[in-house]
């Protein structure tokens, strides 16, 4: 079925919607129209000329300025977080003063040599001058890795056995320092 | 002189007239031309002058406004009458947002039925104006689709192709829709007939 066949079915429909009359416009319409034209003709200057005001380079710069150093603050520097190691994984920190040299001398050496010098100057002829408390505290010194004034020192775990070591060559240290102050 | 050349312009000639050189007279013709083919249709269609008066008034403003949108392949015609019916469509929606709005404020509705109007009687439609206003009335229960194509196509007198390129919708469509609009207006208006 074509359309000239539905036009013919329909055709009561369609004479009575060709007869409606013609709505035309009111008087004052092109006037109205004209006015609304020029009045936002007005309004899109006005706006334009605010965001040329505003996009003007004397403006944009500074803003652009701000906002850059706004970014560099909040993703360069970053003060917020706090970077933490996890104890767990990180390794040890090395303590340079704790280093101590594989060819240091062993603590048992070490006591056997103070107590010979001792033994030393106890077998010393009376008219021999003892060394100086200066030399004395050199030798030591120079035989010792143990800084206290750097509080460079490390402790140990001695044993029974060095512990009894250790008293006997303070004892024997002792003995010296009396017997020092008698010959003077 | 130069008035009287561009109202030998067609439709075409005078948009880009306006284009080109921006010329307000040729804009002004075609305002002529069409407002109130325009107003007839977008009246029909929404029920309302005053509202059509503001469709029509905004759809000369686009057409000012976005006068470059237009492209020299179609029709003036057709792209006025899409602009029309695009901002006609618009309006009824926003009518019926506040007919919406307004059930659910007051607790009233207003009752619409797809029946035969039975408030008048054939026999005592006398007056002509009455009568248009029932089938106006009828035009208006026809639904959104169909209205707008038989407005087009039955007393605007458009072409189905000039229709089908309004409306974005391929002639089959047209057709079977206009027809539909029909059969909608002859059982609503099936008393006038017998007059």
């Amino acid at each position: 079925m074509n359309y000239k066949d539905d036009e013919n079915l329909y055709s009561d429909v369609i004479d009575i919607l060709k007869q409606l009359p013609k709505v035309n416009t009111p008087s004052y319409f092109e006037a109205d129209l004209m006015r609304k034209i020029n009045s936002d003709v007005y309004e899109k200057e006005v706006h334009e000329s605010f965001w040329s005001r505003f996009l003007s380079p004397a403006r944009l710069l500074p803003s652009a300025a701000v906002a850059i150093a706004a970014v560099i603050m909040l993703f360069v520097v970053d003060t917020t977080s706090v970077e933490q190691d996890d104890p767990l994984s990180a390794a040890p920190r090395l303590r340079e003063d704790m280093i101590q040299s594989s060819t240091s001398i062993s603590l048992d050496d070490e006591m056997e040599r103070i107590a010979d010098e001792n033994d030393r100057l106890l077998k010393r002829k009376p008219n021999q001058s003892p060394p100086s408390n200066q030399q004395s505290a050199a030798a030591f010194a120079s035989t010792s890795y143990i800084n206290k004034s750097g509080l460079n020192f490390r402790q140990r775990h001695l044993t029974d056995e060095q512990k009894q070591r250790l008293d006997e060559l303070k004892r024997r240290i002792m003995k010296y320092l009396e017997n020092k102050k008698q010959t003077k | 002189m130069a008035e009287k050349n561009l109202n030998s312009y067609t439709d075409e000639e005078l948009i880009l007239e306006f284009q080109q050189n921006n010329t307000i007279e040729a804009f002004e013709i075609l305002v002529q031309r069409f407002k109130n083919p325009l107003t007839n249709f977008v009246f029909r269609f929404l029920g309302d002058y005053e509202a059509c008066t503001d469709v029509v008034q905004e759809t000369f403003i686009k057409v000012y406004k976005n006068k470059d949108s237009y492209k020299s392949i179609a029709k003036f015609s057709t792209w006025i009458y899409t602009i029309a019916g695009n901002l006609a469509k618009t309006e009824l929606q926003r009518r019926k947002r506040r007919k919406i709005f307004s059930i659910n404020s007051y607790g009233e509705e207003e009752e619409t039925y797809d029946i035969p109007d039975e408030s008048y009687r054939p026999d005592i439609i006398t007056d002509s104006g009455i009568k248009d206003a029932i089938i106006q009335k009828a035009l208006l229960k026809v639904s959104d689709a169909y209205r707008e194509m038989v407005i087009l196509r039955d007393i605007q007198e458009l072409s189905y192709e000039e229709i089908s390129e309004i409306t974005g919708v391929n002639v089959g469509t047209v057709k079977s829709r206009i027809n539909r609009g029909r059969a909608q207006l002859q059982k609503l208006l099936k008393d006038i007939y017998k007059e």
